[in-house]
């Protein structure tokens, strides 16, 4: 109970750090914004010359405007960031001395860092769409399935920390790991369906993400795509073990990179 | 009852010499070792200073101690515990400061880094508040306990970290440099500090400086270390009378420079418009000579240095001086 009232603190920390800064926020929301827009006129024509319509265009957009504030704002792929941080500057080494798991408190420390943000954008982003496109058709959702959605989160979360934490820890061997999350980013922003629906991505492509960490990636920004309710079972399965798979990819790693641990200063 | 036991320790780092590709398909490691064969024991309740130049192997044996790095071989034990295999249990005990490092909350007050380090080491929100209050007494952080951590200066900022560090009430403290960059103020307010928590408390000290004036006055016992070897291992008054026996007076006076200056038996050297007299404590103390001096000459501008530790480590080197206990 106190471990997790302590990172409680470190996440709380982290909040009340960012929320120092609410020009960075002004800023964010505005760029949100701007980004949303822009993707609705390009599909408004896109619907408007094209006969497929597998998914409605309202909750292609919601779909869309879901997945930007789910990657971009809460953020979890810059986790890299910080990790990759400390290890070129050698930072970790004076952050494991506290009782807390490091991974751990990074992980806190982000969410804390980008909570605000993603909690104004989930505000102002249903407005926005509202505004420009309309509700969504959400005759397809039930209380179960909006419950199931809710675990596609919590795992989707968790396996995108743990996914971008190993990429981080690549530092350790490769001194920079942008490299490798500039690879591991964009496969994911294209295989989320962050800026084309999965819904309509080819077949073939659907069939080889499903057999990827990031089906649980994008598996809660599907919640407004009809489509994703004919591969439940199959994303439930891939959930769990992609979930334990990276958090045990991500310890090996850490294992293997305790052992690199350097010294800053004889 | 030892509260830091090390036992034929050493750490070596091998890294590739070769970058990029032909690195990568034929690497060629270089070990450089950092600590070598280094045994030593120290008592609850002690202050030791362990100092050396830079590269010296100083961080190392810290991070060995803390069990961020595992040693190459040898054993560690500290408060019983072995620092690798229960570094989280051993962290709850212990207290660290990293002169360079900081482990504050930078954009938040510090009163917040506080309160998140007394939440990390799970400390009761009422005893931390006392704990907190207490020090901030103790280390005179209350004119700025309510600033943010980017807006203070470095003296303020280090005794801070001090006062972070002994928030859990830690049996031990780690004190890697906590002087570096200070002025003479602040490295005595700091020292002073230090040296309170280690007699009113009992806290052990296990101080790494390069500063000579750490070890004059924060601690009774001194282990010098270059190349990762400990030279000596040394009462700190002995240390005093052996090897820093001798303090620079280098003054500007008044007027033009005189020739040939003589001072209570001490001729002055002349270096860059400035007389330098070398005292040998031993034969004369520094306040006799300090009263002569003031009384011969008219003084614009004076400073008083210790013997530089490179000249220390470079004397025990010519005496073959190697005799670890």
């Amino acid at each position: 109970m106190n471990q997790i009232k302590a990172y409680w603190r470190v996440f709380a920390a982290a909040a009340r750090e960012d929320r120092a800064n609410p020009k960075r926020l002004i800023s964010a929301t505005i760029q949100a914004v701007c980004r949303v827009f822009l993707v609705v006129e390009i599909y408004r024509i896109a619907y408007a010359v094209s006969g497929n319509h597998t998914l409605p265009f309202a909750n292609a957009m919601w779909t869309i405007a879901l997945c930007f504030v789910f990657f971009l704002n809460l953020g979890i792929r810059n986790m890299y960031i910080p990790v990759e941080i400390e290890i070129k500057t050698g930072t970790v080494e004076t952050s494991l001395i506290n009782p807390l798991d490091w991974r751990l408190v990074k992980f806190a420390q982000l969410l804390g860092k980008s909570s605000l943000e993603f909690l104004v954008q989930l505000i102002i982003m249903p407005l926005v769409l509202l505004i420009m496109v309309g509700p969504p058709n959400i005759a397809h959702l039930t209380p179960g399935l909006g419950l199931l959605f809710f675990a596609f989160a919590i795992m989707s979360v968790v396996t995108a920390a743990a996914l971008f934490m190993t990429v981080g820890l690549a530092a350790f061997w490769l001194n920079d790991a942008k490299s490798v999350f500039r690879i591991v980013d964009k496969m994911g922003l294209i295989c989320c369906g962050t800026f084309v629906p999965i819904a309509f991505l080819p077949d073939v492509m659907q069939q080889i993400i499903r057999f990827t960490p990031f089906a649980i990636y994008a598996a809660p920004t599907r919640i407004f795509d009809p489509t994703a309710l004919n591969t439940l079972t199959p994303t439930i399965i891939s959930g769990v073990i992609w979930t334990l798979g990276m958090i045990a990819i991500c310890e090996f790693v850490w294992r293997r990179a305790n052992k690199k641990m350097e010294v800053n200063g004889g | 009852m030892h509260a830091i036991t090390v036992k034929d320790v050493s750490k070596h780092f091998s890294f590739s010499t070769h970058k990029g590709l032909k690195g990568f398909l034929n690497p060629t490691k270089k070990q450089v070792v950092a600590v070598d064969n280094v045994s030593f024991t120290i008592k609850k309740g002690e202050a030791v200073a362990f100092i050396g130049p830079n590269g010296a192997g100083k961080s190392t044996t810290i991070k060995m101690l803390s069990g961020i790095l595992q040693p190459t071989s040898g054993e560690v034990s500290v408060l019983g515990l072995n620092p690798l295999a229960q570094r989280r249990q051993l962290a709850m005990k212990i207290g660290t400061v990293f002169g360079q490092r900081s482990q504050l909350v930078f954009n938040l007050p510090l009163t917040e880094s506080f309160n998140l380090t007394a939440a990390m080491y799970q400390v009761p929100d009422e005893v931390a508040a006392e704990r907190i209050a207490k020090l901030v007494q103790q280390f005179n952080l209350g004119d700025f306990i309510d600033q943010p951590v980017r807006k203070l200066s470095l003296g303020q900022r280090m005794r801070a970290e001090v006062a972070n560090a002994l928030i859990h009430n830690p049996a031990i403290i780690f004190l890697d440099e906590p002087t570096i960059g200070l002025d003479i103020v602040a490295k005595r307010a700091l020292r002073d500090v230090i040296k309170t928590v280690n007699q009113q408390q009992g806290t052990t000290v296990f101080l790494t400086s390069h500063d000579v004036g750490d070890i004059e006055e924060v601690c009774e016992r001194t282990m010098i270390v270059n190349h990762g070897k400990i030279m000596l291992d040394a009462k700190t008054a002995d240390l005093k009378t052996d090897y820093l026996r001798t303090k620079t007076v280098s003054i500007v006076p008044e007027g033009p420079l005189p020739k040939n200056c003589t001072v209570a038996g001490i001729t002055a050297r002349e270096v860059e418009g400035r007389l330098v007299f070398d005292i040998d404590t031993r034969t004369m103390t520094l306040k006799k000579f300090m009263a002569a001096l003031l009384e011969a000459q008219d003084i614009a501008d004076i400073t008083i240095a210790d013997t530089p530790l490179e000249d220390i480590i470079h004397e025990l080197y010519t005496k073959g001086h190697n005799e670890p206990n």
